[in-house]
Parts: structure tokens; sequence; C-alpha cells
């Protein structure tokens, strides 16, 4: 994989990239160090300064029983909205490349939740979860489903995870339909020429070019799941009873409300873990790397 | 058209209507008396543009919209004026280290930005720029998504396209700005497009770095939110009408250029 072939020219010169480089390292780099700093320092709110303490706010965060759930509620959050966003968006993206035409106006009417801004979106969806007001909440009991989704452990995480798959779909569809269009037309006809069925031309045809653009949504969309604090925060603030509480509106409860930037820094540092984690795994390594210089 | 093709058409058609019926929702809500919502949305009692009265007598909207013009359209053309030629650099030179900082790239794109946000707030208040454009636009501008997606696309242009501008004896700067720039006018117009609407719908940080939505910075959804925290619960109307005005602006100037930013199959 590494890079050893000579290439013609040099390629373009270093200076180009100084200006990212440094605000990189200055807006994204320094402050996720200074965030794992803090993680073994404690916030004296009294006095404003910061004293060492070792590993204790690891030792208390780790062990409490509200980081474990945490932990769950996250991984839960991120597998019901990454899973049903790709699966919905590659059928929507097929679905539309099928189509004879209007390929750009169902891209934009399945893009709009994602224009629409976040807040606004969510006083929305509590409106329509509302028992007695909302729509959606009507129709769920209609159903015969026990409504009040917000109100109860089990669905409020089900509700959010609607919310949050609403929202994105349309970035997923867009995606995969940008990248049916580096796949050449003549792939298609050969593999008809071979005799190939629907499915055995997606398999061999459309399937390997969608790898990098899976690959890709599928580390963005668990770092939107990671990070989703605005649907959490107009929905249910994390309850009920902490059944809705992520690791990232953990840590800015913990910050903002209790001050305690110690443990806030704690999940901070598990989140980067996370993510590094992830970045790490073999198929996202493969499909995200740039390949060579050409 | 064939059956199959109809049965196509009709999937697509529930599933769009499925993505755009809360706006629907949203701005029937915005239009009608705040009786009839209570009542469960069901009794026509006519339509009004009183909620709309409401939000513009008790919320400085004017000034939220300008301030979200300037966050959004600033941060989207910094973060395409610095982040493109660095993407052009790590797609197009061999340097050492250069594998490093691809897969720390992939990896910060990963990271919540909800992890670096008290270190970054402790610099902003430190340099005394709480409540300013800077504070709200700076952060973004040096964007590890934005320069990994660049450099994904211009790396995926075909090589002879920089061969030719290298015979022609053209500059990188110049090749940068007549060879980068055209070729990649989808990836920048879907950046841009992503950058701005993220910007405009952005809540968490300016939270942290506006001095609450009287601020003279505040922008679109700080108004929305204090709105909502302002009235009654009850009072869905207004909020409706308030969530309308944020969601609308986005939408007109989405659906006005999405035939320039959004790709054909074929």
């Amino acid at each position: 994989m590494f890079e050893t072939r000579r290439l013609r020219t040099a390629g373009p010169p270093m200076f180009l990239a100084v200006p990212a480089a440094l605000l990189t390292l200055a807006f994204v780099i320094a402050p996720l160090v200074a965030a794992a700093v803090m993680s073994v320092l404690h916030f004296d709110l009294t006095t404003g300064t910061f004293t060492p303490v070792g590993a204790r706010n690891f030792i208390s965060e780790l062990s409490s029983d509200g980081f474990r759930r945490s932990l769950v509620v996250t991984l839960c959050y991120a597998v019901l909205t990454v899973i049903p966003s790709l699966s919905i968006g590659l059928g929507v993206a097929l679905l539309i490349r099928n189509a004879k035409r209007g390929a750009r106006f169902w891209q934009a009417a399945y893009y709009v939740p994602f224009a629409a801004t976040v807040v606004a979106t969510a006083t929305l969806w509590r409106l329509m979860l509302t028992p007695g007001v909302g729509v959606l909440d009507f129709l769920i009991r209609a159903a015969g489903g026990q409504g009040h989704w917000l109100a109860r452990p089990g669905t409020a995480v089900v509700a959010l995870a609607v919310v949050g798959t609403w929202h994105q779909v349309g970035l997923v569809v867009v995606v995969y339909v940008a990248s049916f269009s580096g796949i050449a037309a003549e792939s298609y006809d050969a593999a008809e020429m071979d005799g190939a069925g629907r499915w055995h031309s997606f398999r061999a045809v459309t399937w390997p070019a969608l790898k990098a653009p899976t690959a890709f949504l599928a580390a963005l969309l668990t770092s939107f799941a990671f990070r989703e604090y605005d649907t959490i925060a107009a929905l249910t603030a994390g309850g009920p009873a902490g059944a809705t509480e992520t690791l990232t509106f953990r840590m800015w409860h913990r910050g903002v409300n209790f001050f305690d930037i110690g443990r806030a820094s704690v999940i901070a540092v598990a989140l980067l873990l996370a993510a590094l984690l992830i970045a790490a795994t073999p198929y996202v390594r493969r499909h995200l790397s740039l390949g060579r210089p050409r | 058209m064939t059956v199959h093709g109809l049965g196509r058409s009709t999937a697509l058609g529930i599933g769009a209507a499925l993505a755009v019926a809360p706006i629907g929702v949203m701005f029937a809500a915005s239009v009608a008396p705040s009786a009839a919502i209570a009542a469960g949305g069901s009794s026509r009692a006519g339509l009004t543009l009183t909620n709309y009265r409401t939000v513009f007598s008790s919320v400085d909207l004017g000034r939220c919209f300008i301030n979200s013009v300037v966050v959004s359209f600033g941060t989207v053309i910094l973060q395409i004026l610095v982040c493109l030629p660095a993407a052009y650099v790590l797609a197009r030179r061999s340097f050492r280290g250069r594998r490093g900082i691809r897969l720390t790239l992939a990896a910060l794109v990963m990271i919540p930005f909800q992890v670096v946000v008290v270190p970054l707030y402790v610099l902003f208040e430190r340099a005394g720029l709480l409540d300013t454009w800077t504070a709200l636009i700076v952060p973004f501008i040096g964007s590890p998504l934005a320069i990994w997606l660049l450099a994904q696309h211009i790396a995926s242009l075909r090589h002879e396209v920089f061969d030719s501008a290298h015979l022609d004896g053209a500059s990188h700067l110049a090749t940068l700005c007549h060879v980068v720039v055209p070729a990649s006018r989808p990836a920048l117009l879907a950046l841009g497009a992503y950058t701005g609407a993220t910007a405009w719908n952005s809540y968490f940080w300016p939270s942290f770095v506006l001095a609450g939505s009287q601020s003279p910075r505040a922008t679109v959804p700080f108004a929305v939110m204090s709105f909502a925290n302002s009235e009654a619960g009850s009072a869905y109307g207004p909020q409706m009408a308030m969530a309308t005005l944020a969601v609308l602006p986005v939408l007109i100037l989405f659906l006005s250029t999405h035939r320039y930013m959004l790709g054909d199959c074929r």
C-alpha cells in the first residue's frame, strides 16, 4: 500500500497546505490534546484552578452506572440510525438511478430534511409526538401502539433514531447517487452481454463502486450518532431516567451542569478512542485511504 | 411506462412524501390558530397569520438572519479557500508522513465536535472573542472533513488532466484555479451545501460563545430555541411559525440551486 512509485513531477508545493495545517492544528488537534490533559485534572470551581488528580476522574467515571448506560444508549442510537439510514438511502438511490427521469427532483425531495434547521425540526417532532396534540402520537395509537413515545425509556431512543434517520437519509441518497455517476455505462453493457442478471450485475458492477462511499458514509454517520446533541436536547433532554443520555449528551451534562470538567473530559477521551478505533478498522482504512497520487 | 417503472415511481413518491411531510405539518401548524392545534389539529378554524405576528413582535429576526447569512457564507468561502489547496497537495504530492496524515484526517472526521468544545471555549474566552463572528466562523475553516473529501475527489480525477496542464507549463497555482476548481465543481458545491447548512443550523457551539439571544451575533437557531423556551409550552402555533421562518430560507436557497449541486445519474 505504501507509495514508493516515483512521481513524474514533485507535485504541488507544500506551502499550499500551510494555512489548513495551521488552522487544523490550532482548532482541532490542540483542543483534542487539551481535552486529554484535562481528563487527569480537577477543576476547582471556587478558585478557578486545575489540580492534577491522576486517574481519579477515570476511575470514578468509568465505574459509574451512568457511564455504562450511556455507552449502551450511544451504541443503540448508532446502530438504529446508521443501518436504517444506509439501507434506506441505498434503496432510494437505486430507485432513483433506475427511474427514467427526475433524478435531481427526487434527490432534492429526500434532501429537504437535511437542509432544515435541526432545532426547528426537533420542536416539530416533539409536537408531533405529544399525546393529544401530535399527529404521530395519534397514528401510533391508531396502529395499536401505546403512544407517548418520548416518555417511555424503550421507545424514547427509537423516537430519537427515527428523527435522526429522517434527518440524514437524504445525505446518504445524494452521496450514493453521486457515486453511481462514476460507473461507466459500458460496465453494465459488458455485464449484460455476459448474461448477468439484475442481482449479479449489482454484485459485479454496482457494489464494488459503492464500497468506498459506503465506508465513508458509515464512518460519517457513526460520527453523527456520536455527536448528536440538538435533537436529544430538544426532544428528551436525556430522559426519561437517562434512557436517551448518549455519551456526548452526558459529557455536556457533566461539564455544563456539574462543572465537572475532569469527568467530562474522560468521556471526551472515550469518544476519541472510539473514533480512532473505527477509523483503524481494516475495512474503513482500506476504503478511506486516498490511494496513491497519480 | 412499464408496470415496473410505475411501481418504482410510486415507491419513490411515497418515500419522498414521508420525507417532506413533517415540513408540511410544520407549515400547516404555523398558520393554524393555537386553539385548533391544541384540539388535535382536526378542526378547521381557518388560517391565520397571528402566529407569525407573535414571532416578529418578540424576536429580532432580521438581525438573526443577517448573522446567520454572514456566518454560513463566511464559513463556506474561507473553508474552501483554505482546504482546497491543502487537498490538492495531499492528493497530488508524495511526501513523508502522507499516509499518516490521511489516516489522522479520517480519524478526525469521526471525532465529535463536543470533544474539543471546552478547550475551544476557554481559548475564545481568554482571547476576548465571545459574541463575535470570528468565534462562530474560525474554528470551522480548517476542516478535516473538507480536506479529506476534496482530496479524495482530486485523487479520483483522471491524471491526463494534470499531465496536459503540466506539459503546457502551467504553474501549480494556475493548475489549481483552471484545472482542479472546474473539475471539482460538483464536489465543491456539495461541500458548500453541507458546510453552509451545518453553519446555518448550528446551535451547540453558538450556545457557548454567544451571550444568549440578546447577543448582537445571535443566529437563527438561537432565535428558535430562546423563543421556544420563552413561550408557554402549549404555544405551538408561534413555535411552528418560528421554525418555518428558520427553515424556509435554507430550503428556498437549496431548491433554487440544487440543479447545480446534485448530480444526474448518467
